[in-house]
């Protein structure tokens, strides 16, 4: 769907702040509001429409599996659950009796090992918070605080948030601080127990600020785990982790009735009579999820604005009864205007290969598609409707798609309110609950600030794979179709929204043609998700962290690995301290001192280079050094503490040894990391793909849980940090990378009886490249290892420096960036590994890429820099004389905001201000990308005065200005890979092969050239040609075999290309008898269709000039 | 145009039409008169209409679905006859109306997905420049597949053992299959049948008069310029010229009324390089060219000619192929202007219609 590029977003993730391992930093929604939001909506939305589900016939094929009739004295519930939030309710008689006023009630939604959908309602948890107990406070005090922080708490509660009661109890309890090592063991600690989640955050900014406690005078505290969410606090209470398989035990739990959810199964349930399976043997599998996934189309208007046919459909479809006013900047469509005409939905059940459904939705006739339910729609609201109830009855677990939070959920959402449809949005689990929508900022050092929307599906969870693979891939651009060129290795149609308007209103067979298109798009997700093992990377990803499935994308990192540290801590008899300024977005800037980078000794070798990197390097610290929050010796206390029993940092910090208190994240690490050796050995024992792939997303996850652990604790805007425990961290990291460097230079030299002295060329945070200066690649590989091991001893365990791999030959160019051959046995090489070299860049042209790639396998592989220089040199030379591809050439940016806010002048903001002096109706809009290439303009232009549409300049026969190619954007990557192997770089953009320029002509149609008078001339010797001569002069007349050879020649070779574009477009769109409709602009193909189209009707009428 | 000019009486050889004995060339004359008397070259009428396939200027505007959709719709006919034959009483329906587990007869275009199939995508895959090194000249492999779209849509195919085996079978043929839609959708053939040939016009009795009837000479594939022996161009120009054998042979050349060299005079090597032409390759080809030039101002002086070209011709790639140029056999315009046509393919002469190609059509689809 073209109108999707206007929310994905172009910018990348943020450049990392230190080298080596990301230290990952938070995210922050304002957890608070979130749950007061939560609370009250069910009271709210009392008054909800009647859900009169739309007659659609025969909805059965669409639903689950019959659920079986359960025995609730014999029978017990197991289920995997993959979604929990709360809501405030009245207290269930039995359950929870004698409690007053709402209360909070958790719902847990999962599906059975049979498919089988269920939602139940958790009561009695109740929310709580700690503080310390002020000196001598007793049991007996207990209720005179209580009254008095419910009188506070009163005052402040908002009108939403009257209850009778609102702090239930206060308990005291022996707990210990996990900040700082606790000499003097457990100290009393007050419980706070709230009557709903949104107390808890109002009690504690009371206790934060001053209480009167009885006896004692205005008195400050700091509070514990008091931001703690309320469905995660119940998680971590009740060893819940996301995803994992609950039960309800067979007498524990009671029908809900009448029935509030669209759910098979709906039970009440008491809070410890729930029961939680460890991930482990029966119940490490995945359960039947149902995953929708799908795509709309909407009707691009404004692209269309004189066709009166389109003002008619706008009026009849879109309710609306006038015709909006043209604007210039785009023709995005919008909600309250254009209609949705089609919804393509696929519902696949996880682990099955095909879809139990798979339904296209369409505004007007649309003739039948093989393989696809087609269900037309005179009135889009029916359309909306038929949608609604679809998710409704197929009750889908996951709701997918590509863009979908910004782009269709919020556009159905959107066109739903403004066609009236009230019961649109209720297409959630709970009968009473409309999806709501609200705008979110996400904003982390990892991931880089983004907006997005974020939906409340009562029940499901929405699951958007543009975010998911913004996340986890760095790509250069994240189009749908880039994706799954990337991913799946084709390239996906793109058709216009002009075009998509125009095959709307055409006639069934059109619309059939969008309606294949569409279901395409929704399809693809699906086969993303399984091509990419996300359902099992993601799901086992939330069991190893214990955070619901929901947080992985709509939160960072941070809050994953709070969630493990709240429950070691638990376990441990800890508090996590709430540290004010956590949760916002203040105090940033403070910075430690990151990775060390050893100087590189840059240049080319020829020899072996052994590469020593320290296997999970920050873990492994933290592990080894028993870094931790209760390990931390605050300075005053450490004068009168015994050396001998601590650990001081190189930064001065000082930690206890394990030996006297064992830290809790390194053991937190222990855990993670040899749960991934049990995973990994796991999966080599099983021959079970699906299994396989469990345990695959599970090393995965916990490989990458491990390594954010230190992330966290540096994290200055996080839950708890502790920049104490991150500097020392990369303070070890960086004496051990200069004992490892001193070690072997010390240790391998012909005065200890090896051949050659052992030089480090290079070291990079984790990894050191040594030079044994010996020629043999075998020989190098058990130098490399002995080293390791040699090393390894003089560090503490679990710290490693292993041997895996040899650079030979090795491009050292300077810091952070190089390249190599790969070596990991001494047969065969692996693959050519390069960083910080322009290979991959995203906002370079294709023909960079190629030529540095080129370049690389060249020099490294076939070690032959005269053929990396000569190949080289006749790029250039094709540069010059215009022989490169033009899609080669195209460089594409996103226009993230008017062209004409930016600041900065630049080359395609430049461009699309230029477009839309051309044509409104076709320039690019905000949310576009927008490819371009340099061509000439008059002297002295400034850069960005360049651009140009490259469709535009080929059409135009507008040159491209190669010398701007060559000096900005070839020189300088070419320049760095040779200045290593060459004398002389100057010699690649000198010489011979840079004195031919190709200038072509402009074409008679424009500028000047509407003056001139074309005159033939001889195509042998370009003397002009005589009256009567048509082809040749008469010199050349001799040669005329020769010359109509060559242009014949030219003709065929481009004849050929064009068979070849064409019928790869036609492989693509999956049709022989339809015309390809595609003008996908992220395409290579595209550009060199036109190009070839040009270029070919030149070159024949060149032909046709010999006389026939 | 008679076959008459001997300059030299001496080495004329004898004529006498079916009278003379098969050895008469090795005995001594017997009767001067019919030795002396030329046959005349037979000659009809010829009409060129190979206009309507000589594309002025080409726009490369028209896609290739308009050339499946139209094939598919002028064969369906028949192909459906074809299967009826088959199975009289299955019903014939489309692709989107195919029901489970029913057995139907369905009409399509195949198209053959192959994986190995070289892709013009494949130069901006990643990591090209270490996989391309590892190519091959076999583009099937056994997962190859079969897909059968009509004018609406596409279904799979899965044939029966020895139905219809997709090694056989290439992308663009239009057949009628019969079978039972699975419940993923694939369609199981159990049948399936193909265009026939469609049924030729009578040729025309031939002209009972003194005259018999004239012979069309059709040759193809000289190759010029390959290994073979430059004899076996020679022999084929003289015997046509009525230079060689016997008097009946001679009578027998006398009825030839024109001669069709029908694809691929230069040898295959003679390709148009793609790339720029290099100073060698011009100079070969043009070596060749000019042997090719030779032969036929040869020919053509004894009897008209039609050049087409073939599949590696010097014409171009895209159907319908045009006619080669007259610059490349200078020799033989000059000679003899109004005898030799370079033409296209379809030829009617003298109420024969006919339709000559070299055959490029049929290979070449993708």
């Amino acid at each position: 769907m073209d109108a999707k590029r206007r929310f994905e977003s172009s910018q990348g993730p943020n450049k990392r702040p230190f080298g080596g391992p990301t230290p990952v930093a938070p995210e922050f929604l304002s957890q608070e509001d979130d749950e007061m939001e939560e609370m009250f909506l069910d009271q709210s939305m009392a008054q909800i429409v009647d859900l009169q589900a739309p007659a659609v016939k025969d909805v059965s094929r669409w639903q689950r599996p019959p659920a079986p009739q359960l025995n609730l004295s014999t029978d017990k519930i197991t289920f995997m659950q993959i979604d929990i939030d709360n809501i405030a309710g009245d207290a269930h008689p039995r359950l929870t009796p004698n409690t007053p006023g709402p209360v909070p009630i958790i719902r847990v939604f999962g599906v059975t090992k049979a498919g089988n959908s269920v939602c139940a309602h958790v009561h009695g948890f109740e929310p709580y918070f700690w503080i310390p107990a002020p000196a001598g406070f007793s049991p007996d005090d207990c209720n005179a605080f209580r009254q008095i922080l419910n009188g506070a708490v009163g005052e402040r509660a908002t009108a939403k948030a009257r209850t009778p009661v609102y702090i239930r109890r206060v308990e005291i309890h022996k707990k210990m601080s996990l900040l700082h090592y606790q000499p003097d063991g457990e100290q009393p600690f007050l419980k706070i127990v709230t009557q709903l989640p949104s107390h808890v955050a109002t009690a504690r900014g009371i206790v934060e600020k001053g209480i009167e406690v009885p006896g004692r005078g205005q008195q400050t505290f700091q509070t514990y785990e008091s931001g703690v969410l309320y469905p995660l606090r119940f998680m971590v209470d009740c060893d819940i982790v996301g995803g994992n398989w609950v039960e309800a035990p067979a007498g524990c739990y009671q029908m809900h009735s009448p029935k509030t959810s669209h759910c098979q199964y709906e039970i009440d349930i008491r809070w410890d009579k729930l029961v939680s399976h460890p991930t482990e043997g029966d119940y490490q599998g995945m359960g039947k999820l149902r995953i929708l996934s799908f795509d709309i189309e909407c009707a691009g208007r404004k692209g269309h604005f004189p066709e009166p046919e389109l003002s008619v459909c706008c009026a009849v479809f879109g309710g609306q009864g006038h015709f909006p006013e043209p604007e210039l900047s785009g023709h995005f469509p919008e909600p309250e205007q254009d209609s949705v005409i089609q919804i393509a939905s696929m519902v696949t059940v996880q682990g099955d290969k095909s879809p139990v459904i798979k339904n296209v939705m369409t505004l007007g006739t649309c003739a039948p598609i093989v393989g696809a339910e087609v269900l037309s729609f005179d009135d889009e609201r029916d359309l909306l409707k038929h949608w609604s109830a679809l998710v409704r009855e197929s009750d889908p677990d996951l709701i997918i798609g590509y863009n979908i939070m910004n782009f269709d959920l919020w556009y159905l959402l959107q066109r739903a309110e403004a066609l009236k449809v009230p019961e649109f949005p209720f297409f959630g689990r709970m009968k009473t609950c409309p999806v709501r929508m609200r705008d979110a900022t996400f904003s982390s050092k990892a991931y880089g600030t983004r907006e997005s929307k974020e939906f409340t599906i009562e029940g499901r969870v929405p699951f958007d794979l543009l975010q998911a693979i913004q996340r986890d891939h760095k790509l250069s651009s994240y189009s749908l179709n880039a994706v799954s060129a990337h991913f799946l290795g084709e390239q996906k149609e793109d058709v216009h929204h002009s075009a998509i308007s125009e095959l709307q209103a055409g006639d069934e067979q059109t619309r059939r043609r969008l309606a294949v298109y569409c279901l395409k798009d929704a399809y693809l997700p699906q086969r993303l998700l399984d091509k990419l093992l996300i359902i099992y990377n993601y799901i086992e990803m939330a069991r190893v962290t214990g955070v619901p499935l929901q947080y992985l994308l709509a939160r960072g990192q941070s809050i994953k690995v709070y969630s493990q540290l709240l429950r070691k801590a638990r376990v441990k008899n800890l508090l996590a301290p709430h540290l004010p300024g956590g949760g916002s977005s203040q105090g940033d800037g403070v910075a430690y001192e990151g990775a060390t980078v050893l100087d590189a000794k840059a240049g080319y070798y020829d020899k072996p280079i052994a590469t020593l990197d320290f296997a999970s390097l920050y873990p492994s610290i933290m592990m080894a050094h028993n870094l931790c929050y209760s390990t931390l010796v605050p300075p005053a206390m450490a004068k009168a503490l015994d050396p001998a029993h601590y650990t001081k940092s190189p930064t001065g910090d000082v930690f206890m040894k394990a030996e006297k208190v064992k830290g809790i994240l390194p053991e937190i690490l222990e855990e993670l990391l040899s749960a991934r050796k049990r995973a990994k050995a796991d999966m080599k024992k099983t021959d079970d793909p699906m299994l396989k792939a469990v345990l695959d997303g599970r090393q995965l996850a916990l490989k990458v849980s491990a390594n954010s652990v230190y992330g966290f604790t540096g994290a200055t805007v996080g839950k708890l940090p502790c920049l104490e425990i991150s500097a020392s961290t990369t303070s070890f990291g960086r004496t051990m990378i200069e004992q490892t460097r001193n070690l072997v230079q010390e240790h391998y030299t012909v005065a200890n009886g090896y051949e050659n002295n052992a030089e480090v060329i290079y070291g990079d945070t984790d990894s050191v490249m040594v030079n044994f200066h010996c020629t043999e690649l075998s020989e190098s590989m058990r130098l490399g290892a002995e080293a390791a091991e040699v090393i390894t001893k003089t560090f503490i365990q679990p710290i490693k420096l292993e041997f895996e791999k040899v650079y030979w030959p090795y491009l050292l160019i300077s810091k952070k960036r190089y390249a190599g051959v790969i070596w990991t046995n001494p047969d065969k090489y692996d693959k050519i590994d390069t960083k910080g070299i322009e290979t991959v860049r995203r906002d370079n042209c294709l023909l960079v890429k190629t030529l540095i790639t080129t370049c690389l396998d060249k020099i490294l592989i076939e070690r032959n820099v005269q053929s990396a220089v000569e190949y080289v040199k006749s790029t250039i030379a094709d540069l010059l004389m215009n022989r490169i591809d033009l899609s080669l050439l195209v460089v594409t940016k996103g226009l993230t905001q008017e062209a004409e806010n930016y600041a900065n002048k630049s080359a395609h903001a430049e461009l699309a201000i230029k477009m839309r002096k051309r044509d409104p109706v076709t320039a690019p809009s905000v949310g576009d990308r927008i490819p371009y290439v340099i061509v000439k303009a008059v002297k002295g232009a400034k850069g960005y005065e360049k651009s140009e549409d490259p469709i535009y300049a080929l059409e135009h026969n507008i040159p491209i200005d190669c010398h701007h190619y060559l000096e900005h954007y070839l020189t300088q990557p070419l320049i760095r890979i040779f200045e290593p192997i060459m004398k002389d770089v100057n010699t690649l953009f000198s010489g011979e092969h840079t004195r031919s320029i190709s200038n072509p002509t402009p074409s008679a149609d424009s500028g000047i050239m509407r003056f001139a008078k074309v005159q033939e001339k001889c195509k042998g010797c370009k003397t002009p040609l005589k009256k009567g001569e048509k082809t040749l002069c008469e010199h050349c007349q001799g040669n005329e075999t020769d010359f109509f050879l060559e242009s014949l020649s030219l003709v065929n070779q481009l004849e050929k290309q064009h068979n070849q574009l064409w019928t790869q477009c036609q492989r693509c769109q999956g049709s022989l008898t339809q015309d390809v409709l595609c003008t996908s602009r992220d395409c290579p193909i595209f550009y060199r269709r036109k190009k070839v189209y040009k270029d070919l009707s030149e070159a024949q009428k060149e032909l046709k000039r010999f006389d026939w | 145009m008679a076959l008459s000019e001997f300059p030299d009486e001496e080495m004329a050889p004898s004529t006498a039409a079916g009278s003379l004995a098969s050895d008469a060339l090795m005995s001594v004359p017997a009767d001067l008169e019919t030795f002396a008397t030329p046959l005349d070259r037979q000659t009809a009428e010829y009409k060129n209409k190979s206009d309507r396939f000589f594309v002025g200027v080409s726009s490369y505007r028209e896609q290739y679905a308009q050339l499946y959709f139209t094939r598919l719709m002028s064969l369906k006919q028949r192909t459906l006859e074809a299967m009826k034959k088959l199975s009289p009483k299955t019903e014939v329906t489309n692709a989107l109306d195919v029901e489970e587990g029913v057995e139907v007869v369905l009409y399509g275009v195949v198209y053959k997905e192959m994986k190995l199939k070289p892709c013009i995508l494949d130069e901006y895959a990643k990591e090209s420049a270490l996989d391309s090194k590892i190519t091959s000249s076999n583009f099937t492999a056994d997962d190859d597949f079969l897909v059968l779209e009509d004018e609406n849509a596409r279904i799979r195919l899965e044939p029966e053992e020895g139905v219809l085996c997709p090694e056989n079978i290439v992308t663009g043929v239009i057949i009628a299959v019969r079978g039972r839609a699975q419940q993923d959708g694939a369609f199981v053939v159990n049948a399936v049948a193909y265009p026939p040939a469609i049924i030729q016009r009578p040729m025309p009795p031939p002209s009972s008069e003194a005259s018999p009837a004239p012979y069309i000479a059709l040759v193809s594939g000289l190759e010029i310029g390959s290994v073979n022996d430059p004899l076996r161009t020679q022999l084929l120009v003289d015997h046509l010229c009525g230079l060689l054998g016997g008097g009946q042979d001679q009578e027998l050349s006398a009825r030839v009324v024109r001669v069709v060299i029908a694809g691929n005079s230069l040898a295959y090597d003679k390709e148009i390089p793609t790339g720029a032409v290099t100073a060698a390759q011009r100079k070969d080809i043009s070596a060749s060219l000019r042997e090719l030039d030779l032969s036929l101002s040869q020919l053509a002086a004894g009897v008209p000619v039609d050049v087409m070209p073939g599949g590696w011709d010097l014409s171009n790639t895209c159907m319908p192929q045009q006619p080669l140029h007259a610059c490349l056999f200078p020799g033989a315009s000059r000679e003899a202007e109004a005898a030799i046509t370079s033409r296209n393919p379809a030829q009617p002469s003298d109420a024969m219609a006919d339709l000559g190609v070299f055959g490029v059509n049929s290979f070449g689809w993708s």
